[in-house]
């Protein structure tokens, strides 16, 4: 019997290309977005899983407040991990990390690693991170230790044994020869401390002060048991108060830790990754929200077809009845036959998810491989979903035909199935999920663009960034004026970080505040050629000299004499100032920089535009990260080939690697963008899915309607009129769908864009061009069957009864 | 032996109620060959329906075989159906996605016949109809005779009682119409019962006993010698 549900299962498939065609790839397309954002989403979910004391692992963040302003931030000073296991029988072992960068030499080899994290020794007692050489206890216990990851290890030395070797390690605090003492297995994707180097945290001069402040090391706590971490998380808040004196937070001032569970950072912490940027669940749920409509749409192509085809397989029930068949029977043959379509769908689906994973895998910024589908858990997923998919595409078709009377459709009673109107909702369904993702797409698409075209206050093009340290810091005259000696390079500065995104945070003070009131600002130190190379415009006083750097400190540490700030105009009225009063007032950004305000810039995006332009003050410091350079724009390659040669003749040691600031501006909005071109081509695929499905049903509907199309004819009717009929209720249905879809994308996008501060508003049109865009595709697809059925002869058509 | 008393059918749609049988009280024993006539709406394929256990009466009682049918559920009805009753239509209703030999094995198989026996039960009938030899074809790829034959191999596979023939002919040719009767007339010679639905008198010729049916109501009822 089975052997027989098959058989016609496969000869119905057979027979009916056009239908199988549909069904099968529609139902593979559907599957393949499923798969591909389900790796997507899954990955997100199953961050920092494989720590196997993951359980018992916190993240210590840092939560401070100064005259009413609270800070948050991922890092904390060196004290926090030490003193908690000294303080807290219910913590077993502390780490502290710091995320660096690092140029290696060894041999002829010279690379710039950007992913140098220097450790304490605990690390592979709180963490799982495979050791495959080296001893887990001292591979980094003793000053300049590096551990390698597997990849690194192969680079360097290929297959030789790297442990005992000696690297020359050019790092920001200095030059020295590190021995390697281990190899670790490389970083896993889906973990939140990334690394290709682990190097010896008590390599690090503040290793050996434990402080509070100089908050940059990301600090992690092995818990005795999970159950602790309730307990423990109440009474941090309380033991900082008994150091306030040693913390020097006083009255409502006050420092403090939060403690994160550790599978909780990636998706859920208020404050960023400290290796990388985190996840963000509302992203996990946009898409997978995506992979179940879309899903939901190819399915409904398949509960449509099959129920309108079900009029052509009424005679086959009613005869399969007579026979003697049982309904629970016939209802198993076409749960059978959804199970043999679904499953022909998935492994369809499979093949095109592992054709389409590169391309998915540029657009989602991951690195995903077709082996996670080979996973025992992964593949029960993609069957599970095979079997669900099976059992929501079958259950109606099954259904109605089970349902009908044999001596009904025996004898040709049977004109129409009688779930019209269920396929009909079905459609509308369809093209409201389609509509909604298309409007949703243009709303990103807009405010991406807005982003884009937004007037920032400084000049993004042509500017090039170069990573620099302190031996570049060292020759930065001789470079700039090296540079120079190319027209196409018009001005040189260096500065702490890119004015992209500024995130150093300062205490500031008018000098006749009380002592102890401050404002929190955001500060960037600069050279004396700052404002002109971004093409900040001052409205009040003058720009920096090289006379004011004279004053400023040239090293890290260093106390200079007498400080020029430029503020911007937020920071003017923070003060209480216009820009033309602020000029020539005194202020002070903590202890050791005291001085005046020399002159007043507009504001400028140095943020996210989803935060308001804050205050800002920029002042000038001999030492920086960055070179920027501001080209002409004129012969670029040229350009950045003289400059790589200058560089190279000046700074042999260090590598010439250049990033351009827009690029860097555009890293601000990844998730946006990918978001972005993630919705575009989920509409698309949505559409087309569709639009495939409608496809089929007009051809189907179409045939059935064949003798009243010949009847019309024969009485006079036009070709446009009998398209018209015919396309009139297909479109009818699409325009519903865009009335309910409207509003809710216009819930969901406006909800979207209160992420942002600087945001378009929603724009009408959009609605517009989203409904001619359905309509249109959709007339499309429905006359290309009623022009041929109306075009047909009608004594043709009125012979098929 | 079937027996019906006072069968009432009445149609119920929204606007107009239709009486399609109206106190049909008839008896048909064992091995009878019975022809039932009539104008298009008399109530001819309605009653083949009851008598077929495809439908229900509104009314009346129906005996099949010794027990009442009449308020059986569809379920049930099936139950019975099976083995029991084999149908043969004008338009031949084969399932065109199945072979010759896939479409006389189809009541087998709801019958759960032993694979063995099924074979030899299909081939049987395949023989018996001339059809052996188009076994592997498809129902379009036949004539209409040979697609009623096949038909007929699939009423009889499961050796029913009963063969309910609704206008067996009415779709071919006036050969292949003689070759069907022929085969009917050798059946009931077998021992089975026929019961057909017919508008045609020559075919109504091969019968024992006709049946006429006016508005609902047997009008005459004519034996042959």
């Amino acid at each position: 019997m089975i052997k027989n549900y098959f058989r016609i299962a496969f000869r119905n498939l057979w027979r009916n290309k056009t239908f199988s065609f549909i069904t099968v790839f529609g139902l593979a397309v559907g599957l393949t977005c499923c798969l591909l954002l389900f790796m997507y989403v899954s990955h997100e979910l199953s961050y920092d899983n494989f720590q196997q004391k993951a359980d018992r692992i916190v993240r210590v963040t840092m939560e401070y407040s100064l005259d009413g302003n609270v800070g948050k931030a991922p890092v904390t000073g060196t004290k926090v991990a030490p003193e908690f296991v000294r303080a807290f029988p219910e913590v077993e072992a502390g780490v502290r990390l710091m995320n660096s960068s690092a140029i290696v030499r060894h041999g002829d080899q010279r690379f710039n690693e950007k992913r140098v994290v220097y450790a304490d020794s605990s690390l592979f007692r709180v963490f799982s991170f495979g050791l495959l050489k080296g001893n887990p206890q001292t591979a980094l216990a003793g000053p300049n230790q590096l551990v390698l990851s597997k990849s690194t290890a192969r680079k360097y030395f290929g297959t030789e044994d790297p442990l005992g070797k000696v690297v020359r390690v050019d790092a920001r605090r200095g030059e020295s020869d590190y021995t390697i003492t281990g190899v670790v297995e490389d970083a896993p994707l889906n973990s939140q401390i990334k690394y290709d180097i682990l190097a010896s945290f008590s390599t690090l001069d503040v290793s050996k002060r434990e402080e509070w402040w100089s908050a940059n090391y990301a600090t992690y706590l092995l818990l005795r048991t999970p159950e602790a971490l309730a307990g423990l998380k109440a009474k941090v808040p309380g033991y900082m108060k008994s150091k306030s004196a040693e913390t020097e937070m006083v009255g409502n001032n006050y420092l403090s830790y939060n403690l994160e569970p550790l599978r909780r950072v990636h998706l859920h912490s208020e404050v960023e990754g400290n290796f990388e940027p985190n996840g963000d669940l509302l992203y996990i749920y946009i898409f997978g929200s995506i992979a179940v409509l879309i899903l939901i749409i190819a399915c409904v192509n398949y509960v449509n077809l099959a129920t309108t085809r079900a009029v052509e397989r009424a005679q086959e029930v009613g005869v399969r009845k007579v026979m003697g068949a049982l309904p629970t029977q016939l209802f198993g043959q076409f749960i059978g036959e959804s199970i043999i379509i679904t499953f022909i769908a998935l492994l369809l689906g499979l093949l095109l998810s592992s054709l389409a994973l590169p391309l998915f895998n540029q657009l989602s910024d991951r690195q995903f491989s077709f082996n996670q589908w080979l996973e025992p858990a992964n593949l029960l997923v993609v069957v599970g979903i095979g079997v669900v998919v099976s059992l929501i595409a079958g259950i109606y078709p099954a259904l109605v035909l089970t349902r009908y009377q044999p001596v009904r459709v025996l004898k040709g009673h049977l004109k129409t199935t009688g779930a019209g109107n269920f396929r009909r909702t079905l459609i509308v369904f369809q093209f409201a999920i389609t509509a909604f993702l298309i409007i949703s797409t243009f709303v990103v698409q807009n405010q991406l663009k807005y982003i884009q075209n937004k007037k920032l206050g400084y000049d993004k093009e042509h500017v090039v960034i170069l990573p620099a340290d302190r031996q570049v810091g060292e020759k930065i005259q001789a470079l700039k004026s090296e540079f120079k000696q190319n027209s196409s390079v018009q001005q040189v500065s260096m500065a702490y970080e890119s004015p992209v995104f500024v995130k150093g945070g300062y205490a500031m003070r008018r000098s006749d505040m009380p002592e102890d009131q401050y404002k929190m600002v955001a500060g960037l130190p600069v050279d004396e050629d700052f404002v002109k190379t971004m093409g900040l415009r001052i409205l009040a006083g003058s720009d920096l000299t090289r006379q004011d750097m004279q004053l400023a400190p040239v090293m890290f540490g260093d106390t200079a004499n007498y400080y020029h700030f430029i503020i911007n105009e937020a920071a003017a009225k923070e003060l209480g100032w216009t820009p033309q009063q602020a000029v020539g007032q005194k202020i002070d950004m903590g202890q050791n920089r005291k001085g005046e305000v020399k002159a007043v810039v507009e504001n400028f995006h140095f943020a996210s535009m989803r935060d308001k332009i804050g205050p800002l003050v920029i002042f000038p410091e001999g030492y920086g990260n960055v070179v920027l350079v501001k080209l002409s724009g004129s012969q670029l390659t040229n350009t950045l080939q003289f400059m790589e040669n200058k560089w190279n003749t000046l700074i042999p040691s260090r590598p010439f690697e250049y990033e351009f600031l827009d690029q860097e501006f555009n890293k601000l909005y990844a998730t946006e963008t990918r978001t972005g071109r993630i919705f575009s081509v989920f509409a698309f695929l949505s559409i087309f899915l569709a639009c495939l499905g409608l496809f089929g049903l007009s051809a189907y509907t179409t045939a059935l309607r064949t003798k009243e199309i010949g009847i019309r004819k024969v009485l006079g009717a036009s070709i446009g009129s009998i398209v018209a009929l015919l396309s009139q209720e297909f479109l009818k249905l699409v325009l519903i769908a865009i009335v309910i879809a409207s509003p809710l994308a216009w819930y969901a996008m406006d909800r979207w864009l209160q992420d942002f501060t600087y945001r378009i508003d929603i724009p009408w049109w959009t609605f517009l061009v989203a409904g001619v865009l359905a309509v249109g595709v959709a007339l499309l697809t429905v006359s290309i069957q009623s022009i041929k059925a109306a075009l047909m002869n009608p004594v043709k058509s009125l012979k098929t009864e | 032996m079937l027996r019906t008393t006072n069968l009432q059918k009445v149609f119920t749609t929204e606007e107009v109620e239709t009486t399609a049988l109206n106190g049909i009280d008839m008896e048909i024993k064992d091995g009878e060959f019975v022809a039932i006539m009539g104008p298009s709406g008399c109530g001819k394929s309605t009653l083949l329906n009851i008598l077929g256990l495809l439908d229900n009466p509104s009314e009346g009682v129906y005996d099949f075989y010794g027990t009442d049918v009449s308020k059986m559920s569809e379920r049930q009805r099936a139950q019975i159906r099976k083995g029991n009753i084999g149908f043969v239509f004008q338009s031949f209703n084969l399932i065109d996605e199945l072979t010759v030999y896939e479409n006389v094995e189809l009541p087998l198989l709801y019958l759960k016949t032993p694979p063995n026996e099924r074979k030899d039960r299909v081939e049987a009938a395949l023989t018996r109809m001339n059809m052996m030899h188009r076994r592997n074809h498809f129902p379009q790829q036949l004539s209409g005779g040979q697609q009623q034959r096949t038909a007929i191999a699939r009423a009889v596979v499961a050796t029913p009682k009963t063969i309910l023939a609704d206008e067996p002919t009415g779709n071919l040719d006036s050969k292949n119409g003689e070759e069907v009767m022929n085969l009917l007339r050798q059946l009931n010679e077998g021992g089975t019962t026929i019961i057909m639905v017919t508008h045609s008198p020559y075919d109504a010729g091969f019968a024992h006993r006709i049946v006429n049916l006016f508005d609902g109501k047997i009008v005459t009822e004519k034996v042959h010698v």
